[in-house]
């Protein structure tokens, strides 16, 4: 599984690019549609969205801890910031934001992932624990920023 | 290894190039359409025969931050910080002082709960007619889960109020219905 350790970033990149292209499509065609602000609850979404297409398209892929930050700083950083959304210094916080939000949301899923039975009844555990993560960032956000 | 250290870089490099021409190339159709849609949001607000005119504020409150003039009264764009973020909101007041229309046009609120004031008529029903006197828990009942939210909504309609009846001292602003 050593040659899908790079899927996690990649599909990192893919969902938040899709989501951004959406944005885009919105914010010009049809501006009266309130578009959310990137913070953390968001980056969450994003990063859980990533982590379940990686658990089911490269299962037991192995995570790279040093890549995992790096590469999501930048997909953080440099997306919004192509799509217009955020300045350069906003972009900068974002980057240094999304970095530790999605390293500290994969190292939470692949905990809880690695404790999941993996039988056939099993298969929807993932997107339970990914829907169960993101409710407790909503409760925790408002005590914390 | 180095392959596929090089496939995730390819793809957010891909996906910044997409985005940025995307971005560029849509940019005059999106203002174009941004402006439209603000003005038609407006005159739904504060319907009248003349268009709007855009008035300097040079005053101190922080909530306001344009304001629009017309023949029947103002609407007013104001921002406060929210449970999350901050909330944009047009505020429409007549030359009396009182609040005709009022929208929420962003806000990044907690889902099912402060968020439900941008579609909560309800809610948002009761701020009409207020003349600065809004009040949550005070004729003005809060969204449920929300009380936060429905006092920075509150704090808006109020500095709007004050505005047009220059009960905000500070502001220089108009005398008109004050």
């Amino acid at each position: 599984m050593k040659n899908k350790m790079y899927w996690l970033n990649t599909l990192l990149a893919a969902v938040l690019a899709v989501a951004a292209l959406i944005s885009v499509f919105v914010r010009t065609f049809a501006p009266a549609v309130i578009i959310p602000q990137m913070d953390i609850p968001d980056m969450v979404l994003i990063s859980l969205a990533a982590l379940l297409l990686d658990h089911y398209l490269a299962p037991g892929a192995k995570r790279c801890y040093i890549c995992i930050p790096v590469f999501s700083a930048l997909t953080f950083g440099l997306l919004p910031y192509a799509a217009c959304f955020v300045g350069a210094a906003d972009a900068l916080k974002l980057a240094l934001a999304g970095g530790i939000v999605f390293t500290v949301t994969t190292w939470l899923f692949s905990s809880v992932q690695d404790r999941l039975s993996s039988g056939p009844a099993a298969k929807a555990a993932p997107v339970f624990s990914a829907v169960g993560l993101y409710l407790a960032v909503q409760c925790f956000e408002g005590i914390f920023f | 290894m180095k392959k596929g250290f090089l496939i995730p870089v390819l793809t957010i490099v891909l996906a910044a190039g997409l985005l940025l021409g995307l971005s560029f190339g849509l940019k005059e159709v999106a203002g174009a359409n941004a402006r439209k849609e603000h003005l038609e949001i407006m005159d739904v607000l504060l319907p009248g025969e003349e268009g709007f005119v855009v008035e300097p504020y040079s005053g101190d409150d922080a909530n306001i931050r344009s304001v629009h003039r017309r023949d029947t009264g103002y609407v007013i764009e104001t921002v406060t910080a929210g449970y999350a973020g901050d909330i944009t909101m047009l505020v429409a007041v007549n030359k009396d002082g009182m609040v005709v229309g009022l929208v929420v046009r962003e806000m990044g609120e907690t889902y099912s709960l402060g968020l439900n004031a941008l579609n909560d008529a309800d809610f948002l029903a009761q701020f009409l007619k207020t003349k600065g006197d809004a009040e949550i828990g005070a004729g003005v009942d809060a969204i449920s889960g929300a009380t936060v939210t429905s006092r920075a909504i509150a704090r808006c309609v109020n500095s709007a109020v004050a505005y047009v009846t220059g009960a905000d001292i500070d502001t220089g602003a108009t005398s008109w219905g004050g």
